[in-house]
């Protein structure tokens, strides 16, 4: 097996048994990237729905980090639930 | 008396692994796929996920109800799916497409919510995929299904188009009772030329 087929594999497995391959999940300027892309793609029927989630992405950016570290829920389960920015 | 569990859900992208559901609806039949009971549930968005905004668009669902503290969350949407499933059980799960995404989305949406996770193929269930039986019904009987020609030139499958191609007012495509409905749809015609 040469090293192409070896790393094929590899991301192969791990495509089986973790369920993602080496891209991970969307980040929030990928998104919003992608909400200014479709700008000019979709009908007048989505502008405005388009615009709210543009805002909304926008706001998120500018905000900083989505989720807040708390360094209360750090080390005990017991704050799971208790901790706002952790849904369960 | 077999039972079958059409189903179908919509999410926040296609990605089964790090997309969520946002809505979850089911209908069981008999065999004669007569409506026995219906089920349908939203939830929040987890405070991880980023959505896809074509998703989004697809789907008609804003930053509001992404957000709406009235909907359950993530997780209670998942338990109460999990015990709609399991008193469904044993029937024979169906969606559209479904064994290429739903089918992957509930195991992984299971599997993060610590629930079991292979509920449609165990217990005495089974499962299958109505896109399958569509594609084997253009070569065993093709004048069963009519299928339409997308914007590309080609024959399309998609629900949103085959659908009305057949007679169904599909007038509410991307929500998932409507789809479910739509999926039976298709079902019962192929059910009827078989």
């Amino acid at each position: 097996m040469n090293m192409v087929e070896q790393s094929k594999l590899e991301t192969w497995t791990m495509d089986r048994l973790f369920g993602f391959g080496p891209e991970g999940p969307r980040s929030l300027d990928e998104s919003y990237q992608e909400a200014c892309r479709l700008t000019e793609d979709v009908g007048d029927e989505h502008q405005s729905l388009l615009t709210e989630i543009s805002t909304w992405l926008f706001d998120k950016l500018e905000s900083g980090p989505w989720i807040e570290p708390n360094p209360s829920a750090q080390g005990s389960l017991g704050h799971i639930g208790q901790d706002q920015n952790v849904e369960v | 008396m077999t039972s079958f569990v059409f189903y179908d859900t919509e999410t926040t992208g296609t990605d089964t692994a790090f997309d969520q559901i946002l809505q979850f609806a089911a209908i069981r039949t008999d065999d004669n796929m007569r409506e026995l009971d219906r089920f349908e549930i939203r939830c929040r968005l987890l405070p991880h996920i980023v959505p896809a905004v074509g998703a989004l668009i697809a789907t008609g669902v804003s930053p509001r109800l992404l957000t709406d503290s009235t909907l359950p969350t993530h997780y209670e949407a998942a338990r109460q799916i999990a015990r709609k499933l399991a008193d469904w059980s044993p029937s024979i799960f169906l969606g559209y497409n479904s064994m290429s995404f739903d089918e992957e989305l509930l195991r992984q949406t299971f599997y993060q919510t610590l629930q079991p996770i292979y509920v449609t193929n165990t217990n005495g269930n089974t499962r299958g995929d109505i896109l399958s039986l569509v594609n084997a019904s253009t070569v065993v009987a093709p004048t069963a299904l009519t299928i339409p020609i997308g914007t590309s030139g080609k024959p399309t499958r998609k629900l949103d188009t085959l659908a009305p191609a057949n007679g169904y007012a599909h007038s509410n495509a991307h929500d998932a009772l409507a789809d479910v409905e739509a999926t039976i749809f298709i079902a019962k015609v192929i059910g009827r030329m078989s």
